[in-house]
């Protein structure tokens, strides 16, 4: 009875608001609630469709116009390099290049700036790429690293390797700044200048290099110069083979890479306190730790 | 009549509000709060980190370590956490059920700000960091969801005779 009772009282406020409706459809259509919601929801669905649509018109011609790019496969063999691999290799004899320095170590966002300073020409900075990115590649994650090698008319020509150019790097633990001074093609018997460094960075060269050696990478209380191996074990190898060659800890690519690998990671290890803990104190760090200049 | 009193008074005071939209809007609030913990504890912690990809176009740490991940100098992760506490009170059941007029316009505008936000990172994420973090766009489509639990909940309260007694 209760039920029936509520069951009339709810028809008879439904006809009273249709009449009422019916009376002013003016009214009839300020009050259609569901109309607005529904409105409301199509425009916000509209506008993410157009955000990811337009991004999807933009993606697809842009492989075409990012010729340079270093190959995926490359960049994956690189900075995925097992644990296990870096372990095996470990502390190498006869890196070289690498000093400790003084002074307070530059922040940027409250991480430990990590700067390379080098020139797509360059033999030893093709060469120091190679761990630097492996090394890096365990503290955060490198976007648009380029595909370069030296250049044709040096010493150790065609080293193959990244180009820093139009790279980005995102890190929880460090900050990379990056110069790539000049080209590897002559232009009337110049290298093209690429980028500059800032003032700040001058000063950092000045103070600690003022002779300009390429590459300067400033690791914080580490400073790596000139290259830690020589150029010559990557010549005629392409890219590939370098990737492919520097992940089986039986070549010497292998061998001088991931070792230097290892050196920057501990002198990087250094910088963050120990993190992250599973790179920091896996043994191939430590013992790389335990060969740092004093 | 006696019998209708008394079923009356168990059903609870206040606007009629279908169950669907209080059961949606607060698994929703939970799935939304325990995504931007996470995301919160990973941003404080070097300990914990996200269990995403990490190349490609799927990236969280590019996405999360970028410098669109501060609004105001706030972390995004942090913002996302409050939006989500005050969401978590704004859609209780007694939230839902009751007639002030502050607490509707409150959690429409919560809505309508919350969807806001979701479209200007989504626009970051796809145009200006050129990645996608998998943890942020689950906090984006549990937004989203939420808008549309929310306007729709409002219109079909608005829509439906009121259940409070006369007089």
């Amino acid at each position: 009875m209760a039920d029936s009772k509520t069951r009339q009282q709810r028809r008879a406020a439904e006809r009273e608001r249709g009449e009422r409706l019916a009376s002013n459809p003016k009214q009839a259509k300020q009050q259609n609630p569901m109309l607005l919601a529904i409105g409301g929801i199509v425009g916000v669905l509209v506008v993410i469709a157009a955000l990811v649509g337009a991004k999807l018109l933009q993606s697809s011609p842009k492989p075409a116009k990012r010729t340079g790019l270093a190959p995926a496969s490359v960049v994956h063999d690189v900075s995925t390099v097992p644990a296990a691999t870096f372990n095996t290799i470990g502390a190498v004899k006869g890196i070289g290049g690498m000093s400790r320095i003084g002074g307070t170590p530059l922040e940027q966002g409250g991480k430990p700036v990590v700067l390379y300073i080098g020139a797509e020409y360059c033999p030893f900075c093709a060469a120091e790429r190679w761990p630097l990115v492996a090394a890096l590649s365990r503290f955060g994650t490198f976007t648009h690293l380029g595909a370069t090698h030296s250049a044709t008319n040096d010493v150790y020509p065609n080293t193959p390797t990244f180009s820093f150019k139009n790279a980005t790097y995102a890190s929880k633990y460090l900050a990379l700044q990056t110069v790539e001074l000049y080209g590897n093609r002559p232009v009337n018997g110049k290298y093209p200048p690429l980028q500059r460094p800032t003032a700040q960075q001058n000063a950092l060269i000045q103070k600690h290099d003022p002779k300009g050696t390429i590459p300067f990478i400033y690791l914080g209380n580490y400073l790596q110069l000139d290259a830690s191996y020589n150029p010559q074990i990557l010549a005629g190898m392409s890219m590939q083979q370098v990737a492919h060659a520097m992940r089986d800890t039986n070549t010497d690519q292998s061998i001088a890479i991931l070792g230097t690998a290892n050196q920057i990671t501990a002198a990087l290890c250094a910088q963050t306190g120990g993190q992250p803990g599973n790179v920091c104190s896996t043994p191939g760090v430590t013992a790389a730790a335990a060969h740092l200049p004093k | 009549m006696i019998a209708a009193s008394a079923s009356d008074a168990r059903r609870p005071a206040g606007r009629p509000v279908p169950g669907w939209v209080i059961a949606a809007s607060a698994i929703l609030v939970l799935i939304g709060l325990t995504d931007a913990l996470y995301l919160t504890i990973t941003h404080f912690t070097t300990t914990v980190h996200l269990a995403c990809s990490g190349s490609g176009t799927i990236d969280c740490e590019k996405v999360t370590t970028s410098p669109q991940s501060h609004i105001l100098g706030v972390p995004v992760a942090v913002l996302g956490l409050v939006f989500f506490v005050v969401y978590a009170g704004l859609c209780t059941p007694a939230a839902w059920r009751s007639p002030e007029p502050l607490v509707r316009y409150a959690r429409l505008a919560w809505a309508i700000g919350g969807v806001v936000t979701v479209v200007y990172l989504i626009y970051a994420e796809l145009f200006e960091i050129d990645a996608i973090c998998l943890w942020c766009s689950l906090v984006h489509v549990v937004t989203t969801a939420l808008f549309i639990v929310v306007v729709v909940g409002e219109a079909l309260i608005e829509g439906a005779p009121s259940s409070a007694p006369a007089g």
